[in-house]
């Protein structure tokens, strides 16, 4: 007798990807603009066609400019379908609970946020079906060779994926006016970003180690995709679910893969100094992470409720452990706090091997520990008195040690300029002189202490 | 299933939507949640279905919590909105088949599970419409499929019957019966109290977040009418309307009875006698009229109604 409960080939995908290529075809904008991309690609190549004719055949870089409209047109495309589309698509959903699909159903947070990220990732496929065609006739035209044709299709899908992450992250939060901010910046950011990429691309044929610069590329992508992507299920999952926990593994998974990214410079610049490129990036990554770290604390809820508790470990090691990556404020500064003496270690080794640079990297290390005495502050301030959440009286810190600093700095700047630094102690501008970069530390140490005292006074109260 | 609210509260700001509120029913049962608009209904009926999260308090079905394990609850409840996505993009199957594989319905069972469902709620005609296309009552057929997807033992409908015309209406009320006799536990609130009377086995009347009154309708009306009657206990009581031209005179018979414990004089020619005990003391009462050889004229056992009993309730004249 055949088991009814038997699976067949789509029960295997994900069911939020299958709703997404099905509402992607149903979708008169998203068959718009492939129509539109396809009509571009038939006018590009009779241009092309012309001017071929009306240099009698001379103009021999056709091949370039023809794959250069193109893959702008690729790009452009997923633009819309993918980052504009899913963002659209999301916030619809998640506009009223009532109808929101992540809520009336078992699916997890994870699996709706990378059936989304994949359904963005077929239509890329979809989208570059469309213009291969067109590539080909583009080398054929001369002009470019087909190893940086790879190397240069293959650079466009980190963007492409972060740019549809980001959607997925926008549309989570269900704001429409959102939306209209990310579309109207992205018009202002549209310029700077492909001048940008052009300079990339130009320098591309220069470089002595492709593969490092490729290595470079998505090193650099996959680790802001891994944040955007831990945002993205923290943001779906409900308000008293392990929400953070996702996005402080993602962090840490940063860290782990920050030596990558040191790898592919080091390929590019110089193969002798590969250990001290990837340990130079290793404490980069770990103190702008402890930092990120930190002020996302200062934003989450204080305690963590019973739904995280319940799942805590009962061993030692498990419970520390569950507590640094779960939801609650606390737990995320001793976290942050960790990654940087982690990121300080790294940097007391690389001062050992490279004594001469090292300097540099202790100002990251001091400059980030600046952020996790907001942090504290802000929690404190948030425990002491409720009429702001957590954000606000991020804000508001940031205001007292940061903006008010910088006026009062700015007005002694006039009379004398040798002491602006001294008004900064509070903020990380004072590290334009680098014998104050232990003020930062110091700040973030005391007020470890304070907070530490407040948090753990309050767990002894009954 | 036994579904067990406990201290539910909700707030919003300074305003509590929900304050301190508890009540139980069970499978086989349709209860219908009553209450003005902004009691609260809507905000309680979100927090058992998972998609809001209480201040403080919990539900259980059979003893799953909804704070601790709203996955776990998801699978027990179907919850049908009062509406529907309007996308132009996804189709009525594919709206339907999306759930059925986010429950984790596979292969040949949720084909099966599809059809068996699309039958039940007749939406056949119209299975490959889209959403954005689909009129108020197709739309109250879709989302009661959607909601039955994964055959939850408890069904939660907001407002089910609103916008529907008479012919839906029916066909909606048919569908519960059949639901509730398959032995779901189905909790709907509704504005159309006429509606719920003919449904409901019992009622959950809350206002400004606050619970009035909950159980039974019989319990309910039986407290409703010994309130009105005046009498301390809530045994089930009976009114009578009676039509008689003399109309001091009859409420002076009928005060001598012991089963009647209230009569009001409407009107001209027209009594009402709230008696306590049930149906059975209604002959000796009438018999006293008729042995005293009063003119009646006529009389009839006037059952209380939900809007009745909702209006009562919620004047603050049942405690």
């Amino acid at each position: 007798m055949a088991n009814p409960m038997k699976k067949e080939w789509s029960d295997w995908v994900n069911p939020v990807l299958i709703k997404e290529i099905r509402q992607h075809f149903h979708n008169f904008g998203i068959l718009s603009v492939m129509g539109a991309l396809l009509a571009g690609e038939l006018v590009l190549l009779a241009v092309m066609q012309y001017r071929a004719s009306d240099f009698r055949g001379s103009f021999t870089d056709s091949g370039s400019i023809m794959f250069g409209f193109l893959v702008g047109g690729m790009v452009l495309a997923a633009y819309f379908i993918c980052s504009m589309g899913a963002m659209i698509r999301f916030t619809t959903e998640r506009r009223n609970r009532e109808l929101d699909f992540s809520f009336q159903t078992t699916l997890s947070p994870n699996r709706i946020v990378w059936g989304k990220l994949a359904g963005t990732l077929v239509m890329t496929v979809f989208i570059f079906a469309l213009c291969l065609p067109f590539m080909v006739i583009a080398y054929f035209l001369r002009g470019i060779e087909m190893g940086s044709m790879l190397l240069i299709s293959l650079a466009t899908l980190p963007p492409i994926c972060i740019a549809s992450q980001l959607g997925i992250l926008i549309g989570s939060v269900g704001r429409r006016w959102l939306v209209s901010l990310f579309f109207v910046l992205s018009f202002f950011a549209a310029q700077p970003l492909v001048i940008f990429t052009v300079l990339l691309f130009t320098r591309v044929g220069g470089v002595d180690s492709p593969v490092g610069a490729l290595l470079l590329w998505y090193g650099i992508g996959g680790i802001i995709l891994e944040l955007l992507y831990a945002l993205s299920v923290a943001a779906v999952g409900s308000r008293f679910s392990n929400r953070m926990l996702p996005v402080r593994i993602s962090l840490i998974g940063v860290i782990a893969l920050s030596p990558l990214i040191g790898l592919g410079i080091g390929l590019i610049a110089d193969p002798a100094i590969l250990l001290e490129s990837m340990l130079g990036m290793l404490v980069i990554a770990a103190s702008c992470i402890a930092a990120f770290c930190a002020t996302l604390a200062a934003f989450e809820r204080q305690d963590p409720g019973d739904r995280v508790l319940r799942k805590r470990p009962h061993n030692p090691i498990g419970h520390f452990a569950h507590f640094l990556v779960s939801s609650g404020a606390w737990g995320g500064v001793v976290l942050a706090y960790l990654m940087m003496l982690f990121a300080g270690a790294t940097a007391a080794v690389f001062f050992l091997l490279n004594p001469s640079d090292g300097a540099d990297l202790v100002l990251w290390v001091s400059g980030g520990t600046y952020f996790l005495f907001y942090a504290n502050v802000a929690i404190l301030l948030a425990r002491r008195w409720k009429i702001l959440a957590g954000w606000g009286w991020w804000a508001v810190t940031l205001i007292a040690f940061i903006v008010l600093p910088l006026l009062f700095g700015t007005g002694v700047a006039m009379i004398e300029r040798e002491y602006v630094p001294y008004c900064f102690l509070t903020a990380p501008f004072c590290l334009v002189k680098p014998e104050l970069g232990w003020f930062g530390p110091l700040l973030a140490v005391i007020s470890l202490a304070v907070t530490g005292g407040v948090m753990l006074k309050r767990r002894k109260q009954p | 299933m036994e579904i067990k609210v406990r201290n539910l509260t909700r707030s919003f700001g300074a305003t509590k939507a929900v304050d301190d509120i508890s009540f139980d029913f069970a499978s086989g049962n349709v209860f219908g949640f009553i209450g003005p608009n902004g009691a609260g209904k809507t905000t309680t009926i979100k927090i058992m279905t998972t998609l809001d999260d209480p201040d403080g308090g919990d539900v259980f079905y059979d003893g799953v919590s909804v704070v601790n394990y709203p996955e776990e609850v998801r699978r027990l409840v179907g919850y049908m909105p009062d509406s529907l996505p309007d996308f132009r993009d996804i189709q009525v199957w594919e709206y339907l088949d999306f759930f059925a594989r986010g429950f984790g319905l596979r292969g040949k069972a949720r084909t099966r599970t599809l059809a068996e469902i699309e039958e039940f709620t007749n939406l056949g005609g119209i299975r490959c419409k889209y959403l954005s296309a689909l009129s108020k009552g197709m739309k109250q057929r879709v989302s009661l499929a959607r909601s039955l997807i994964h055959n939850p033992g408890v069904l939660i409908m907001d407002e089910p019957a609103a916008g529907l015309d008479p012919r839906a209406r029916l066909e909606l009320r048919s569908l519960l019966r059949v639901l509730s006799g398959q032995g779901k536990a189905i909790l709907l609130s509704s504005h159309i109290l006429s509606e719920l009377q003919d449904i409901c086995d019992g009622a959950i009347i809350i206002e400004k977040g606050k619970l009035l009154s909950a159980g039974t309708l019989t319990q309910l009306m039986a407290k409703a009418s010994g309130v009105a009657a005046g009498t301390a206990d809530a045994a089930p009581a009976v009114t009578l309307v009676i039509q008689c031209a003399k109309t001091e005179e009859a409420r002076l018979k009928l005060l001598e009875h012991p089963a009647v414990k209230e009569v009001a004089i409407r009107g001209e020619g027209e009594l009402q006698a709230f008696l306590a005990g049930g149906d059975e003391v209604v002959p000796p009462v009438m018999a006293t009229l008729f042995a005293a050889g009063l003119p009646v004229m006529g009389f009839a056992r006037k059952s209380m109604g939900l809007e009745e009993l909702f209006m009562k309730i919620t004047t603050g004249e049942v405690q």
